[in-house]
């Protein structure tokens, strides 16, 4: 048998039928995808198939060794002594638990090519500082930068358009919020890379829309879950939520009722049942072709857009500014009209996906170092960003996602002096309270 | 924008939309910041025109140069700004303004406006797309289609020519097609990706995307895709076609990719410099071998003889293998070049087979030549078994019994080479004496020594003109048993001389 690595697949010529392989009539081969890789090799030897095995074609690599002594915490120990056993699978941690060490533990245990793939370039960033324990040159294979090195480090996005030319170039494949990876795009990287080892972290395993089914599969299932709760008080600082309500003001008020009475009369005009936000959906499809359906669209999202911007909701916000001098905080609001707004009202520094990277590098370095006491962001700083320090977060609006709540709350709960608190500030008589109560519940 | 009628699906091309088009167009004035012609483009959208207006926007923006514009650097005054720390009373707010319109001399409407000055919304459109309103209309309509493919599971496809573009395009994005001849000239092909063997998936949409362009300058083509669309919340698959009847809804002209590599247009132009004999073509046909289809990078033709080259890119010993057993199966003569720092594999490829040519940058010259030659001396060959066979007819006949006869002549006449007709007459033994392409009869040969011994001035220039009335060149001196002394590059100063 022989077996080579075409464009995330692998070419296979013999006459043996293979586990996972499928006849391909285009080139006469068979055909399978490049993550059966491990299992069709173990098949093989089982079976004492003599096989020629071109697929991995490994980026030459020095012996990878951290250049100074990484002393990991006992959970930590004990989730690398788990992904050890099968070098494959999901580790479950909260963030701010020091996943990054974890897996540094490992790329030295493997002790061969990796690449690891990550949500944003801020993430990027910050796994190319920490990787330089291993005292070589580190690789960035994303949108701005296109250089493999035996340690390479990508993004979701970059990673899925690429997956196909280089997924048999490396040993190891580490994915740091995993939780991303099995939606219907992103799990081609899975697919198409032919890496035997596998190494998915996250601070949430489930998924609503019950895809985390297909870790198993690609990654080798959850190996180790450590909860919040078990690591609050010990490694992480214990933490206070405090939920404000406020109430809009009269002619924000006036404003809302009238735009949510728009869309509500659409709504019982047309007999569709909001249940959920597929039936949202309906709508817009509807607002293509029917003016009223697309008068109640447009009334709805400036009623959204009145409930988040509340004048009430930054009188709030100013008043806990002053409560909060001598304080490190961060703010997060969703819509990034109202991340400048807060920016150039109270010259707070800002961070957002379109902010550029020197800015980004000087705002985040000028927050750890003190310079500056607060900045708000809208999402981009939901996931893993090494924001230090930081004891006091203020929520401006959000989603009900349940995912979205704990990863920012974990940035708060970075190990401090200080007692942390969070402030969920809320329109009431608004449907952001809908959206606030779904999020508590589910928790 | 698409319309779907259960089981097709299509874009909604824009066609009589010039109104709207000029509409959205005169929103984009220079001067303008792009968050005021945003808010402009808001003004125009209406329940009925608002996809449309925002696709017509964004293929102007596109097309347009927008550019920031502030007296201070924004950068610089934020960052100053924000060391400051934070303010939460407007008595603190215009302490800070007036302390940093000090700082950076300039007045507080000045810090207001440019502390936000490089955010995308405040950038000032520059230029404008200088595009007639239906050129626009047909740039929406590509990017239409394109976007319907980006949602393809695969394409089907038929098509009449273009084929060195979209087969090199195919290669280039590392799709994988199956293709046959149809009837009429034309060929089929089937294009996926290497996984949609396992699964329907989106990932190659994007690819057969960029395969569009090359396919609508086909001349004669069909577009064919199963495309996925969510039909009331559920996926669901839809047909599309589309033919060149419909071409005139896109551009006739677009911007290409170019997949040509440096080392085949350098081949191209220096093999024509050197080699006359052969004809090289750059757009050959399809070769076909059982099931698979070649598409050579070029074809050498010499008096209806081809043999094509395949230029190989990445390689590996294996594929090397099934190409050569391909090239074997397939009727026409083809060889392969391969790039040797292309392979893919550490392991060596050992085939001993002599249709494979390696080279190192450049492909040489001297090996591709060396290959021609065997076909040249295998059509002389057949050309020359040929003319035994047949013979000459009674007017080539006489015309060999003249005194001077040119070879290239007869060659012409009947289609074949010169040297099957030399090697024919050395063949048939006569009395005579080879000189170029000609042959020349002994007694012109003393003829012509009798008049040049005559000449006192032994001038080329002189001699010439003797060799021109019999209709030869100075190529004849030599076997006569004269020498040509050239003193410089006029013919007055040379002499001739027996030897």
């Amino acid at each position: 048998m022989h077996l080579s690595f075409y464009k995330g697949t692998i070419d296979i010529r013999g006459d043996y039928n293979i586990p996972n392989a499928q006849w391909d009539d285009r080139s006469h081969t068979m055909r399978s995808l490049a993550f059966y890789y491990r299992d069709i090799i173990a098949y093989l030897k089982n079976s004492g198939i003599s096989h020629v095995d071109n697929i991995l074609k490994l980026i030459p690599c020095p012996d990878l060794k951290c250049n100074r002594k990484i002393e990991l915490r006992d959970y930590q120990v004990e989730a690398l002594e788990r992904w050890l056993v099968d070098r494959r699978g999901v580790l479950v941690l909260p963030t701010g638990s020091g996943k990054t060490y974890i897996a540094l533990k490992a790329i030295e245990a493997v002790n061969s090519p990796a690449f690891i793939v990550v949500p944003t370039l801020d993430l990027v960033d910050q796994w190319k500082e920490q990787l330089s324990v291993f005292d070589i040159e580190i690789g960035e294979y994303t949108g701005r930068e296109k250089n493999l090195q035996p340690i390479t480090v990508s993004t979701y996005d970059t990673a899925y358009n690429t997956a196909e030319n280089i997924g048999n170039k490396f040993k190891l494949l580490i994915f740091d919020e995993v939780h991303h990876l099995p939606s219907e795009g992103y799990r081609h990287i899975a697919e198409f890379f032919a890496s035997p080892f596998r190494m998915g972290l996250t601070a949430t395993y489930e998924r609503e829309d019950g895809l985390h089914e297909l870790f198993p599969k690609l990654m080798g299932g959850k190996v180790y879950e450590i909860e919040v709760d078990d690591l609050a008080g010990e490694h992480l600082s214990p933490y206070k939520v405090i939920k404000i309500n406020v109430d809009l003001t009269a002619e924000e008020k006036k404003e809302y009722e009238k735009n949510t009475d728009v869309f509500r009369n659409y709504i019982r005009y047309s007999n569709i049942k909001m249940r959920s936000s597929s039936d949202f959906q309906k709508v817009i499809i509807r607002s293509g072709y029917d003016p009223k359906a697309w008068e109640a669209v447009r009334a709805r999202n400036l009623a959204r857009i009145i409930a988040y911007n509340s004048k009430s909701k930054m009188v709030e916000l100013e008043s806990l500014l002053e409560n909060h001098r001598g304080d490190r905080l961060i703010i997060f609001t969703r819509y990034n009209d109202l991340v400048y707004r807060i920016s150039q009202d109270y010259f707070i520094p800002c961070i957002t996906y379109k902010t550029d990277k020197n800015e980004r590098v000087e705002i985040l370095n000028g927050f750890r170092e003190g310079k500056y006491p607060a900045i708000v962001s809208s999402q981009v700083l939901d996931e893993g960003i090494d924001v230090p320090d930081a004891n006091v977060g203020i929520i401006m609006s959000g989603t009900g996602s349940n995912r979205e709540y704990i990863q920012r709350l974990g940035r708060i709960l970075r190990p401090s002096d200080k007692k942390a608190i969070l402030y969920g500030i809320v329109s009431s008589g608004t449907s952001e309270i809908g959206t606030s109560y779904r999020r508590k519940k589910k928790k | 924008m698409v319309k779907k009628h259960k089981p097709n699906i299509s874009p909604d091309f824009a066609i009589d939309e010039g109104m709207l088009m000029e509409k959205v167009s005169e929103c984009y004035q220079p001067g303008k910041t792009l968050g005021n012609i945003r808010e402009e483009l808001n003004g125009l959208e209406t329940y009925k025109n608002f996809r449309r207006a925002r696709g017509f926007a964004a293929i102007i923006e596109r097309n347009s140069i927008f550019k920031e514009k502030w007296t201070i650097d924004p950068l610089a005054l934020r960052l100053f700004l924000f060391e400051q720390g934070y303010v939460t009373i407007d008595k603190e707010r215009n302490v800070m303004l007036k302390k940093a319109a000090e700082h950076f001399n300039v007045d507080i409407e000045t810090v207001k406006k440019d502390f936000w000055a490089d955010k995308e919304e405040n950038h000032i459109l520059v230029k404008p797309p200088y595009l007639e309103t239906d050129e626009l209309l047909k740039r929406y309509n590509l990017s239409l289609l394109q976007t319907l493919l980006f949602d393809a599971l695969g394409l089907r496809m038929i098509v009449g020519g273009n084929y060195q573009r979209i087969f090199g395009t195919i290669k280039y994005l590392g799709l994988m097609y199956e293709a046959e001849n149809a009837v009429d000239g034309q060929t089929i092909m089937r294009v996926t990706g290497p996984a949609s063997l396992f699964k329907k998936t989106k990932k190659y949409g994007t690819s057969l995307a960029r395969l569009v362009p090359y396919v609508i300058r086909a001349g004669q083509w069909r577009i064919q895709a199963k495309v996925e669309t969510i039909v009331a919340g559920e996926k669901r698959i839809y047909d599309f076609e589309m033919d060149d009847s419909d071409g005139n809804v896109f551009p006739e002209y677009v911007e290409e990719e170019s997949f040509d590599s440096e080392v085949e247009r350098e081949f191209a132009v220096h093999f024509r410099s050197v080699n006359q004999d052969w004809n090289l073509l750059r757009e050959p046909t399809i070769l076909t071998s059982g099931p698979f289809v070649m598409i050579p990078d070029f074809c050498f033709e010499r008096r209806g003889r081809k043999l094509y080259m395949e230029i190989v890119g990445f390689w590996t010993p294996e594929y090397l293998k099934k190409k050569i057993s391909k090239v074997n199966n397939i009727d026409e003569k083809i060889f392969l070049a391969v790039d040797k720092n292309l392979e893919c594999t550490g392991s060596e490829f050992k085939g001993k087979n002599v249709d494979v040519i390696f080279y190192d940058k450049k492909i040489p010259i001297m090996e591709v030549v060396k290959h021609l030659h065997k076909i040249e001396e295998e059509q002389d060959k057949d050309e020359l078994k040929k003319l035994e066979k047949n013979g000459l007819k009674e007017l080539e006949e006489k015309e060999i019994k003249k005194d001077v006869v040119s070879l290239q002549e007869i060659a012409d006449k009947k289609n074949i080479g010169v040297n099957a007709v030399r090697n024919y007459l050395e063949k048939r033994g006569m009395d005579w004496i080879l000189v170029g392409n000609k042959i020349v009869k002994p007694h012109v040969i003393e003829e012509i020594k009798r008049k040049i011994d005559e000449i006192d001035d032994r001038k080329v220039s002189n001699i010439k003109e003797v060799l021109r009335s019999y209709n030869l060149g100075l190529d004849v001196l030599e076997k006569m048993g004269y020498h040509v002394i050239w003193r410089s590059l006029n013919p007055d100063d040379a002499e001739v001389h027996h030897i």
